[in-house]
């Protein structure tokens, strides 16, 4: 074990890793029982024109990443709410846009492949120390951020058109979770990929929905699993020379598996 | 507690219509006073814009025309059982009546002692204090529909609306349920809005009837001639 922390860049991918494993369950049991699981798709992708263009402008990705998804988060609600579109067609017209911008994208600047493969699969290699930075305050504001909120958007989740009835601003209450939802997705980009995000974000909490217990419960139990994963993940990653994204991913799933077979 | 004064209005709706595309009204020149107290009945065939009309005094939907005054800061709605809620949703019985409360608190505010003890009570009225920790999917359906009058409760609301409230809830389960909305009518003065296509339920149980049918078509107080 001791080999592992001597190096740096583990640490701070775990470290990275962590902050992201307590707040993607937050974000993801709200996106889970909302039926929009794959909005977390939806916006990982636009992530990836987001650092298409951060690399190409030499801004750093993370940025960029935020920038793309938290603009193009309201733009998709607005898009589902005015009901001219489906909901789902919102989201496959950014899927399918934004995956189509970064091909471009990165056409355009030949070269950074290595660093896309990076991004797009996860290394905890790519966690720089500015980036832990941003990790820790972006987590940290989307944390309190849903504290605060949390009894809002509990109504809200539960029953829209009462919480509406009752006197909620619903429409201001949704449109800060779906940004807070749009940072959270870009700040596990460094840990698990691009492609692998929307994994972390939902089977931790479909699996602690499993244990049927009530909604704070539910979270920790997400939130420990989630951690389990990371951990488990990055050091078997480590000591197997395997992608850690994957890795954490794959354990997650085994995770539900066992709770699956064990709660039937 | 006071009785309510039946002759003034807590709801006035004047000359309202309501399309959802041009030209095919859903509601035609709706004109409709509800007293204070009123335990009024809107029945009508399916298609015939009861929901819609409800929608509007909710502030859900936008009339096309005309205007709709509510005279009430507080307004509890009952939706039809299964339509809107999850019954895997993870929440306890008491976290659902809680919600009652959370509009009033206001952002980043949370419950304090006089909330709980306004949730506690609104559970023991409609007898579900043993069932509060409770998951709300672990109900029969007769009892989640008691879980949201009580959340309705907790919000102290003058008007409640109750939208085919009974639908998919048992014979005997619908006898208790109606005799608990007559008793928040009657004991506590609250007004009570009951939407229903069931005529033999409203007409035993309410004392106005309202039929809608694109526009309002009929109007009574009880005693109801057949």
């Amino acid at each position: 074990m001791l080999n592992l922390f001597q190096y740096d860049f583990i640490v701070r991918g775990l470290a990275a890793g962590l902050i992201i494993a307590i707040i993607a369950p937050v974000i993801g049991i709200f996106l889970v029982l909302r039926r929009y699981s794959l909005i977390a798709d939806t916006l990982s992708h636009v992530s990836l024109a987001g650092i298409a263009l951060g690399l190409l402008l030499g801004i750093n990705p993370l940025f960029t990443a935020i920038g793309a998804t938290t603009i193009s988060s309201v733009i998709i609600d607005k898009l589902r709410l005015s009901r001219k579109v489906y909901g789902e067609s919102a989201l496959a017209l950014f899927l399918a846009g934004s995956l189509a911008l970064a091909v471009v994208l990165i056409s355009i600047s030949h070269g950074f492949n290595a660093t896309l493969f990076n991004y797009l699969f996860g290394s905890i290699t790519t966690v720089t120390s500015s980036d832990i930075v941003t990790v820790s305050i972006m987590g940290f504001v989307v944390l309190i951020s849903i504290i605060l909120l949390y009894k809002e958007l509990l109504y809200i989740t539960f029953d829209e058109v009462s919480a509406q009835v009752s006197g909620i601003n619903v429409k201001l209450i949704n449109t800060i979770f779906i940004i807070l939802s749009a940072i959270t997705i870009s700040l596990a980009i460094p840990t698990v990929g691009i492609l692998l995000i929307s994994a972390l974000i939902v089977i931790p909490v479909i699996t602690a929905l499993q244990f049927k217990k009530s909604f704070i419960p539910s979270i920790l139990i997400a939130q420990t699993l989630s951690i389990f994963s990371v951990v488990s993940g990055v050091v078997v990653s480590f000591y197997f020379n395997i992608a850690p994204g994957g890795t954490i991913v794959l354990i997650s799933l085994l995770i539900f598996v066992i709770v699956e077979l064990l709660t039937t | 507690m006071t009785y309510p004064d039946h002759t003034k209005n807590i709801i006035e709706i004047k000359n309202v219509s309501f399309s959802y595309f041009e030209g095919t009204p859903v509601l035609k020149d709706i004109d409709l006073n509800i007293h204070y107290g009123d335990y009024l009945g809107i029945i009508g065939p399916n298609g015939g814009g009861k929901s819609t009309l409800v929608k509007l005094i909710l502030g859900i939907l936008k009339p096309t025309s005309g205007t709709i005054n509510v005279f009430a800061h507080s307004i509890g709605y009952v939706a039809q059982k299964a339509t809107d809620i999850d019954s895997r949703f993870p929440v306890t019985v008491y976290d659902v009546v809680s919600m009652g409360r959370f509009s009033q608190k206001g952002l980043f505010k949370g419950l304090n002692k006089n909330d709980k003890d306004v949730i506690n009570k609104a559970l023991e009225q409609v007898k579900m204090t043993h069932y509060k920790n409770r998951l709300i999917g672990n109900l029969s359906g007769g009892q989640e529909q008691k879980v949201f009058i009580a959340r309705a409760l907790a919000q102290e609301p003058q008007i409640i609306f109750l939208d085919e409230p009974t639908s998919g809830v048992d014979e005997t389960s619908r006898g208790e349920f109606y005799e608990l909305l007559k008793k928040l009518n009657q004991d506590l003065g609250i007004t009570l809005i009951l939407i229903s296509h069931d005529m033999e339920i409203v007409t035993r149980e309410v004392t106005e009837v309202a039929v809608i049918d694109r526009g309002l078509t009929y109007y009574h107080a009880k005693p109801f001639p057949i």
